[in-house]
């Protein structure tokens, strides 16, 4: 039991105990010189509390924090979802149709240049301070890169495989599915993760901007009222926020690559 | 950017001129639509401006608009080539140091997962309300993909190449200069290009929590008076600043890839 956890962790590339423990024990080191700068008064507490104080605000305020970092979690799933929905059947269309693939990709790579984060208040005018306009805008961030790096996965597809579909006279519809889809998913997978980012990018500038609800609400309301340990504390709560989205994209990452098994290379 | 695959055989001249007129074709008919739409409805100039209003916008503010140019860009370009110095100071320590690679790169790369962005109000705790604050976290923001992308780069040269380096008693600092940079030059190019579109990212975030300059600060001005057809000339002028730092970046990598005899 234990050998084979062993065999799993050095599948992985580490090889002895120092590569975990170093890491971890630099970590630790970090926080004691943290407590130490704040003991001997070398940081005003001010601007960097003691380590001490955040564990405390994380547990007095938990369920306070716990409903902001909901609301965020709840903003950036919707506008995750919207936006894969949105990306892929895009980036379906662009794949299955000659004329939209030549008129829509190049403009979309060149609509990358905008900084849409710069269009923040512009949503905020079209949807008003509400939940839309935060998932609305994370939408917009993350919608880019998903259809760019699935259109890309999806056109790229080996031109082998496409002459031995033309050649058994397969349809657009099978090809796409039972060929092009299979071999995208790795790079589709990738611009879903980038587009996860994006999102909740996207959803915590909205909450700096539209100053609600949410974790980025939390961070600048306790900024601008100089309570830094709020502020650290709900930066955790966004790591937690951050980590339960991502290993969500895990699993179904892990399930599409179950369904398609066989096909995908990794 | 890899090319579409071309399933169709006719002349290369009328393959070139379709792939360039088709989305030109596309997105100016959007655009002329935009324009009959927002004219034949009258749309709320506050909502959804003409572009025929943008561009007089443009017209009308252009010393407003290229004044402002100069404090977002040039935060953005220090924070760039700070986050880039210190960044790959950052990575030859830990390419040359194992303890520090081993104590550090775990650390640096769990960070990420925190959104960087979230950290920008406390930059500004931090720094102040002046430049300093968008600077630092320009940098802070910018200086992740350099210390990844340059680490990996400069650890992954071709071990052959280094036991070749050895055999003819090459000196650490020769190995670094003449195999291990030109061969993770890519890596750097490409951590350089996300690295400037942060900054850039960074600078904008920081101009909407604080800034009294600047084209954020522009766009915050413009959204207050509802003047939608300024916001929208200063996202414009954005682009271009990017733009311009982007083949900026991609010219220097160029001539970098030139003088390391990579082309």
């Amino acid at each position: 039991m234990l050998e084979a956890i062993l065999d799993k962790i050095r599948a992985r590339g580490i090889t002895s105990a120092r590569e975990v423990l170093l890491p971890i024990s630099f970590f630790v080191f970090v926080i004691i010189m943290w407590q130490y700068a704040v003991d001997q008064k070398y940081v005003p507490t001010v601007i960097l509390p003691p380590p001490g104080d955040v564990v405390a605000v994380l547990q007095a305020n938990r369920d306070f924090m716990a409903g902001h970092a909901v609301s965020t979690l709840y903003e950036c799933f919707i506008a995750f979802i919207c936006a894969c929905t949105l990306g892929l059947s895009i980036s379906c269309v662009i794949t299955l149709s000659y004329f939209a693939r030549r008129a829509i990709y190049p403009n979309l790579v060149i609509f990358q240049l905008i900084p849409a984060i710069a269009l923040a208040p512009l949503f905020i005018l079209w949807f008003g301070i509400g939940t839309e306009a935060r998932v609305a805008y994370g939408i917009c961030l993350a919608i880019f890169p998903i259809v760019v790096s699935s259109s890309t996965g999806l056109l790229n597809t080996g031109n082998n495989y496409l002459r031995l579909c033309q050649s058994l006279t397969a349809g657009r519809w099978q090809t796409f599915l039972r060929v092009r889809l299979p071999f995208a998913l790795p790079l589709i997978f990738t611009g879903l993760r980038i587009g996860l980012t994006l999102t909740i990018i996207g959803v915590v500038v909205g909450e700096f901007v539209t100053a609600q609800q949410g974790i980025g609400y939390l961070i600048s309301f306790a900024a601008s009222g100089l309570e830094t340990a709020i502020a650290l504390a709900a930066i955790v709560f966004l790591l937690f926020v951050g980590l339960i989205l991502f290993a969500a994209l895990v699993c179904v990452e892990f399930f599409a690559f179950k369904i398609f098994s066989g096909v995908s290379a990794e | 950017m890899t090319s579409i695959v071309a399933t169709q055989t006719k002349s290369s001249s009328f393959a070139a001129a379709r792939d360039t007129l088709l989305p030109a074709l596309l997105f100016f008919s959007v655009l002329g639509v935009w324009e009959f739409f927002t004219w034949y409805t009258d749309y709320p100039k506050s909502i959804l401006p003409r572009p025929s209003a943008i561009a007089l916008a443009i017209v009308n503010n252009w010393s407003l608009l290229t004044s402002n140019i100069l404090p977002t860009a040039s935060v953005a370009l220090g924070g760039f080539v700070i986050a880039s110095i210190v960044g790959l100071g950052l990575s030859l320590l830990m390419t040359y140091s194992k303890w520090t690679k081993e104590a550090l790169y775990p650390n640096i790369v769990g960070f990420q997962i925190v959104p960087k962005i979230a950290w920008a109000p406390l930059f500004v705790l931090w720094l102040g309300i002046e430049f300093q604050s968008r600077l630092g976290f320009a940098v802070f923001i910018s200086i992740f993909p350099i210390i990844i992308s340059m680490t990996a780069g400069l650890k992954n040269t071709d071990p052959t190449l280094i036991r070749l380096c050895d055999s003819l008693t090459a000196s650490k600092l020769q190995t670094l200069f003449l195999v291990r940079f030109p061969f993770a030059l890519p890596y750097l190019i490409s951590a350089m290009k996300m690295s400037i579109t942060l900054a850039m990212i960074g600078v904008i975030v920081g101009e909407f929590i604080t800034s009294q300059q600047g084209l954020g600060f522009l766009i915050l001005v413009a959204f207050g008076k509802l003047e939608t057809d300024l916001m929208l000339a200063s996202v414009l002028f954005l682009c271009f600043v990017g733009l311009f730092f982007y083949s900026l970046i991609a010219y220097a990598s160029y001539r970098l890839e030139v003088w390391f005899g990579n082309k």
